[in-house]
């Protein structure tokens, strides 16, 4: 049980935030569908969102995570979305290493617009309820949150965006966009994000922290195009710019088919 | 430890029997080994012994049918360093049919019940002993429910709610119950002197079908919160123990406690268990009301268990700060008396108790993990601290320190335990 207890937080933080990330950057990213150069920041946000958080699917990933010393965690993991009319339903399962696999993590965006969250381990044989502040935290080794990569969905919600000058960014035509945050005391003073004009994906994330100071740095490469048109980022870095710590997510295998909704259920996390 | 009492040679049948049955797939994506090995020395420095020293081994076997069912068998042995024998047992080992709405379980079986953390009143189905110093410091405070062979059938409902019904086969008693009446009888001769004091009983449960015990659970999403409502109908995990009087023998004209005898006896357990959100902290509750099938030697003078119906109630909360720390806090009612015994004083009544129990964990960077456990008596100002630090040496590999201490007054009910619980551990376990 003490194993447990440890891996009931490591689990439930790290699923909470794998589930976002992996939510935001692995399912499928549909092709633009405006023409370049006559969105405003806002329109650009709103591709952002209408494109990233759509879809449902299965993707199979590794995460590794990296601290300043150079010692290496990595975690596979498979992740199960589906939307619905309330938002998405999402399952995460850990395949390894030994002393987290089977744990499973649900969310469920309920008609009132809250997410619902479970925590499954198979020491415990039952489900546990996480807390909103829970999925807050800076989970096991990873540099993600629940709301740093979640925040990519609610940008246009919590953020006024600004249109600055287009860049080519890594040989990408790309739009770049900087956001403040419309109320005081969020955890970042600004973020900048570089989207890429043809996919839409954003290619690079900036977090600014309240001193201004660049405080972590998210970055989508070997973006592939699945055979519907949809573009998907295989190679997933968010490096935390203070602690010197990185965490990489590498997609494994992806598949667009849907999934059963009996997957977003409490019986098959007890199975 | 779970299973301590199944043969060993059963442990081996088993695992035989799994491994021919489906050792040519066991390399199947299907099927999945896994396992601990454990190594785990605690320290009384008070009483300067030794009160764990032992080298433990967990392995799960585990098959997938698909969509169909699942199969499931475990083990643990332990190897102890001291004059102890070693065991292996079978833990838990059942088969899963899921048919349409319903997902059947059948065979030996931990059922797992209740949403608090560490204490759970609604968990009635597998006996779970009683919360010790050493499993506070050892194992988080964490009460193991031990295996029981039963039928399990869970029907899921479209609205997302579920109805189970749980028939148990064999009656299994908690452990430690024959420790703790001899300790009350040696009391007891002390207090007389030295004249002796037997324990008698209890008898087993009857074999003749009336050992069957039977449970039912009904689930729903109640505004945003998961509610469990539970029935059991069986057997007390402890007897229930009284006094019988015999002659002095220096006075024959006067009557001494003899004898502590004790018998098995029924109960029904009534259970509502709630867990949810408060804005962005985690609630939940626990209530369980025990009705007891009356004895009549519990009504006269000299019981050491009631026939009194008691309840018992958990309530508590989990908050995560932004800097990654995690408070939780729970108050635990028992109305049945202490936490740490099932019996009461032969010449008094029942004390229900009321107690604080506080979990903090924090983690300064990945592979170092604090966590602090506290377990106040709110009655009698007794305190049982335990803290652990975890560090993982590489992955699946980790380094467990601990230390724990009893901070009360001659009159608390932990003030007994300072020898036990005044204890430092240290553990290394491998996941594989």
């Amino acid at each position: 049980m003490a194993a447990e207890r440890m891996t009931r937080r490591r689990g439930g933080l790290l699923a909470a935030g794998v589930l976002a990330a992996v939510a935001v950057l692995v399912l499928a990213v549909a092709p633009g569908v405006r023409a370049a150069g006559e969105l405003t920041a806002e329109e650009i946000l709103d591709e952002l969102e209408g494109t990233a958080f759509v879809g449902s699917g299965r993707a199979t990933v590794e995460l590794v995570t990296v601290n300043a010393r150079g010692q290496e965690r990595s975690n596979r993991l498979v992740f199960y979305r589906k939307e619905t009319a309330h938002g998405a339903n999402q399952l995460l399962e850990y395949l390894a290493p030994a002393d987290v696999a089977g744990t499973k993590f649900l969310t469920v965006d309920d008609e009132s617009g809250e997410t619902l969250m479970w925590l499954y381990l198979p020491a415990l044989g039952r489900e546990r309820r996480i807390a909103g502040s829970a999925a807050q935290d800076s989970f096991m080794g990873t540099d993600f949150t629940f709301e740093e990569i979640g925040s990519l969905g609610t940008f246009s919600k919590d953020y006024d965006a600004e249109r600055l000058a287009d860049e080519v960014y890594q040989g990408v035509d790309s739009y770049v966009l900087r956001l403040v945050p419309r109320e005081a005391g969020g955890k970042y003073s600004a973020v900048t994000l570089w989207v890429a004009k043809e996919s839409f994906v954003p290619l690079r994330v900036e977090f600014y922290n309240r001193q201004g100071s660049l405080e972590k740095v998210l970055i989508n490469e070997d973006l592939r195009q699945t055979a519907q048109g949809r573009w998907q980022p295989h190679l997933i870095t968010m490096r935390n710019e203070s602690t010197g710590s990185r965490t990489v997510i590498r997609v494994l295998e992806t598949s667009d088919e849907p999934v059963p909704d009996e997957y977003f259920t409490l019986r098959y996390l007890r199975r | 430890m779970r299973a301590v009492r199944s043969g060993r040679w059963f442990a081996w049948a088993v695992l035989i029997a799994f491994f021919t049955a489906f050792g040519p797939a066991a390399a199947a994506a299907e099927t999945e080994v896994r396992g601990t090995v454990a190594y785990r020395l605690g320290y009384g420095y008070d009483a300067e012994e030794l009160v764990e020293n032992s080298l433990s081994l967990d392995l799960s076997v585990q098959r997938r049918l698909g969509f169909s069912g699942k199969l499931y068998v475990g083990f643990e042995g332990r190897i102890p360093f001291t004059d102890e024998e070693a065991e292996l047992n079978v833990g838990e080992a059942y088969a899963d049919l899921y048919v349409g709405a319903t997902d059947w379980r059948i065979g030996r079986q931990v059922i797992s019940w209740g949403t608090a953390d560490g204490f759970n009143p609604t968990n009635v189905i597998n006996p779970r002993g009683t919360l010790t110093p050493a499993a506070l410091t050892l194992a988080g405070g964490a009460l193991d429910g031990e295996p029981v062979l039963a039928l399990q059938a869970s029907y899921y409902l479209a609205s997302g709610g579920s109805l189970t019904a749980v028939a148990v086969g064999e009656f299994v008693p908690a452990e430690g119950a024959d420790e703790m009446l001899a300790a009350a009888a040696g009391r007891l001769s002390a207090g007389l002197g030295g004249l002796p004091v037997e324990v008698a009983g209890p008898d087993p449960v009857p074999a003749d079908g009336s050992q069957v015990e039977w449970a039912v659970r009904a689930e729903g999403l109640l505004g945003n919160h998961n509610v469990y409502v539970s029935y059991f109908r069986g057997w007390d995990d402890y007897p229930a123990a009284w006094l019988e009087w015999g002659p002095h023998p220096l006075d024959p004209a006067g009557f001494v406690p003899s004898k502590i005898a004790a018998s098995y006896r029924r109960v029904h357990k009534f259970g509502v268990a709630t867990a949810g959100t408060l804005k962005d902290a985690g609630v939940w509750t626990e209530l369980s009301y025990t009705v007891f099938d009356e004895l009549e030697e519990l009504d006269g003078a000299g019981a050491l268990s009631s026939n009194a119906g008691y309840a018992e109630l958990v309530a508590g909360a989990d908050y995560t700060f932004a800097n990654g720390l995690m408070l939780s806090g729970q108050v635990i009612y028992s109305g049945g008396g202490s936490l740490l015994s099932p019996y009461k004083d032969p010449f008094g009544d029942v004390e229900p108790q009321t107690y604080f129990a506080g979990i903090a964990r924090y983690s300064p960077e990945p592979g170092h993990d604090f966590e602090g456990i506290l377990l106040a008596n709110a009655g009698d100002g007794g305190v049982i601290a335990a803290g652990r630090y975890t560090y993982d040496i590489r992955q699946a590999a980790k380094l467990i320190l601990g230390i724990s201490r009893v901070f009360s007054g001659a009159g608390s009910e932990f003030h007994p335990l300072k020898s036990m619980a005044n204890l430092i551990s240290a553990g290394v376990e491998l996941h594989f």
